[in-house]
């Protein structure tokens, strides 16, 4: 009794932050959206479904979602492949590798909103250096896939230190006997990246890819400071369109039941990704 | 454990000195939340400082200004202070742009700036009546307007010369000059564009707010006469008589329809001519660099009977119901944020308009627009237009924007009937409004 009164003691503190600023907001957020609620957040009249139908009638809310869609299809496999590139690049730990790895993790040291800024100006059709540089003329910031492009560009920058961190170091911590094994078997290193390293990494590798697909479902920070939604709302995700309904238009009930739908979907992938984990990701030991 | 105590004591033992030594006796702080940074910041804090050391010690008051990021982002915290039910949270002043009003409107604990200038036995006469009527809510001015700014016509006075031609009166004479002022490369592809703008919220308020002397996007007078309740530029016609020469001018080839980093472009001299506050002016002056001379003129008229020029926008400073001891020490400092020397550094600083009547008789103000005649340009503009036209004050303002926007756009590059476009933007923004009036109850 005793210890267990300890327990709950330990985790009380945890509990406690989450109750209020994790649990209550989101129970908040669920009665919400079957108010009509006033600017001031004061409920004016209970509203049933009407919260809900009203967005699965509202073309800007399957815009948002369509575009989060985009986002997830671009961003996902792109950052993996070129996170994992970059890694099997930097595989063995030498002298010249230690100057690519502090270059490829120095993203982590930057700021989002500085990150996202710096995009902007780079972005710039006529003026940014990325034109520029590359002697194209692409119209970035006015042409509606080139604006999510950009955007994914800057979700890669942003993910890339810490992602890139944790499939390295679990690269490196894999069992060489396995590999040194094969090789002497006559394995060719195509065979060895596919058949014992990345079945040995698969779970850093899973934990980062559903670490991007989260991301990449509520990405909407970047998108504000970037873009903030345009050109013509084609880079408006679905977490920034519930920003704009709940602090800029101060629709609360909207809001609400677009952060209900967000939940569900973030649940669904969840249980989607625990689905995987337990059928195809093979742990060592 | 006492030795612990005893240490802790110890340790605090000289804020409780300094808590008892510091507790200014006859000096009354006042908070004043703002959302200025860079120029605006360094020329805010100036003003700070010099009330602080001259009226403010005169009369006992300091002021403590407080950063508190983006317009909107000000507006987001004193919505959270006021949802938290929390009055005594609220700043004593704030200065926030006009999508705030629609917020401030519905607070309890606002003071209506023109109550608190009749309390303290002072009137507003000494505003100018285009300011004013910025602020008037159902009759009675709500905020006092501090930084003022109008939409103003830029252009590449250098082109306009090469070309032989002069800024543009009417938007007709802007289409006839766009084919000379577009250029092309070997291929066809447009190098250099007449003007790059997509118009919406900002742009309409005046670009419908001349029509006919004057006209309104909503009822309620674009919501100042309460919160609006449906569009009118349907059944007045003004939209679409707009939107015909605007179609026109896209049809030359020398708009693009650009939504940023417009005054880039402009800078760049791929475009000649753009529409922007006339608060750009002096960052506008700095991105040119000298690469050519810069022109600006009045907002070009849609047809010869829109008479009413533009609207006033920009930011006010709003107040609430506090003790009788800050409402008088705020109100001293508001007088002196808007006197006519204050106006005169804070536009000499920033390009912002005066909004002291006084100010635009004063001979250091004379003598700047002399050195500087393109801020005349702009002072002119507003002294010319009718101080009845307003900027628009309507919940949802973002997704009113954007329908704007993206209706406009859409109509030009798929080639859209004009009157089914403007019966979707009014359909579309009636929508929020009547969305809005069932949230909240009325």
């Amino acid at each position: 009794m005793r210890n267990s009164l300890k327990a709950y003691l330990y985790i009380l503190p945890a509990l406690l932050l989450s109750l209020v600023f994790v649990y209550s907001p989101f129970i908040w957020s669920v009665v919400s959206s079957f108010f009509n609620v006033r600017l001031d957040g004061s409920f004016a009249s209970p509203a049933g479904l009407r919260n809900y139908v009203n967005l699965l009638t509202d073309s800007i809310y399957w815009e948002s979602l369509a575009n989060t869609f985009r986002f997830i299809i671009l961003f996902v496999p792109s950052n993996i492949i070129l996170i994992m590139s970059a890694v099997l690049l930097t595989e063995k730990e030498n002298r010249h590798n230690r100057v690519f790895e502090t270059v490829f993790m120095l993203p982590m040291a930057m700021g989002m909103s500085s990150a996202a800024l710096i995009f902007k100006y780079m972005f710039r059709p006529s003026v940014g250096i990325v034109n520029r540089l590359i002697g194209i003329d692409v119209q970035w910031t006015n042409d509606a896939g080139a604006a999510m492009l950009s955007v994914v560009f800057l979700g890669i920058f942003l993910d890339f230190g810490l992602d890139y961190l944790l499939l390295l170091s679990g690269l490196r911590n894999l069992d060489r006997s396995v590999q040194d094994a094969a090789r002497l078997d006559g394995a060719g290193e195509w065979q060895v990246l596919t058949r014992i390293k990345l079945p040995l990494l698969s779970p850093t590798l899973f934990f980062t890819l559903f670490i991007s697909l989260k991301d990449a479902l509520l990405i909407s920070a970047p998108v504000m400071v970037m873009t903030e939604g345009g050109p013509f709302r084609s880079t408006q995700t679905i977490v920034y369109y519930y920003y704009i309904e709940a602090f800029r238009n101060g629709n609360h009930s909207s809001a609400a039941a677009i952060s209900v739908t967000v939940f569900i979907l973030a649940a669904l992938i969840t249980a989607c990704s625990s689905l995987v984990d337990r059928r195809r990701i093979h742990y060592e030991n | 454990m006492r030795k612990v105590l005893a240490i802790m004591l110890l340790a605090v033992a000289p804020f409780l000195l300094f808590a008892g030594g510091s507790s200014e006796q006859n000096v009354k702080t006042i908070t004043w939340w703002h959302s200025n940074s860079g120029i605006l910041g360094e020329a805010a804090d100036a003003l700070v400082e010099e009330f602080n050391s001259t009226t403010g010690a005169e009369n006992g008051i300091r002021v403590e200004a407080i950063y508190q990021g983006s317009a909107n982002d000000t507006l987001t915290k004193v919505r959270a202070v006021w949802q938290a039910g929390d009055t005594s949270q609220l700043p004593d002043l704030v200065q926030l742009d006009s999508t705030g009003v629609v917020d401030m409107s519905t607070n309890p604990d606002i003071y209506y700036v023109e109550d608190l200038a009749a309390a303290q036995g002072d009137d507003l006469s000494f505003i100018l009546d285009h300011a004013l009527e910025s602020m008037r809510y159902k009759g009675k001015v709500i905020g006092l307007p501090f930084n003022a700014s109008t939409l103003l016509f830029y252009y590449n006075k250098t082109a306009f010369d090469e070309a032989g031609l002069e800024a543009p009166e009417t938007l007709d004479d802007l289409i006839a000059a766009a084919p000379l002022l577009t250029q092309r490369d070997g291929n066809g592809n447009i190098t250099r564009y007449a003007i790059a703008s997509v118009p919406t919220t900002y742009e309409l308020c005046s670009f419908i707010g001349m029509q006919n002397g004057l006209s309104y996007i909503t009822d309620m007078s674009n919501g100042h006469d309460g919160t609006p309740t449906r569009t009118v530029f349907r059944e007045e016609g003004t939209l679409a008589a707009f939107l015909t020469k605007w179609r026109e001018l896209y049809q030359t080839g020398g708009l693009n329809n650009l939504t940023s980093g417009v005054s880039a472009e402009f800078a760049a001299g791929r475009t000649v001519s753009m529409l922007a506050s006339t608060s750009n002016l002096t960052s506008v002056l700095e991105a040119i660099d000298g690469r050519f001379e810069l022109g600006v003129a009045s907002v070009p008229k849609v047809d010869e009977n829109a008479t009413g020029g533009v609207n006033l926008s920009g930011g006010a400073l709003f107040t609430f119901h506090k003790t009788e001891e800050t409402e008088s020490a705020v109100w001293t400092f508001m007088k002196f944020l808007t006197s006519a020397r204050s106006q005169l550094e804070w536009h000499i600083a920033t390009g912002y308009l005066p909004v002291n009547r006084d100010t635009y008789n004063m001979e250091e103000y004379i003598a700047h627009c002399q050195a500087n005649p393109l801020f005349q340009v702009a002072s002119d503009q507003l002294l010319a237009s009718n101080p009845k036209v307003v900027g628009l004050w309507i919940p949802s303002a973002y997704q009113v924007y954007y329908s704007f926007q993206s209706n406009i756009r859409s109509m030009l590059e798929n080639g859209g009937d004009i009157e089914e476009t403007v019966a979707r933007m009014a359909d579309e923004i009636d929508g929020y409004l009547d969305e809005f009036h069932i949230q909240n109850g009325d």
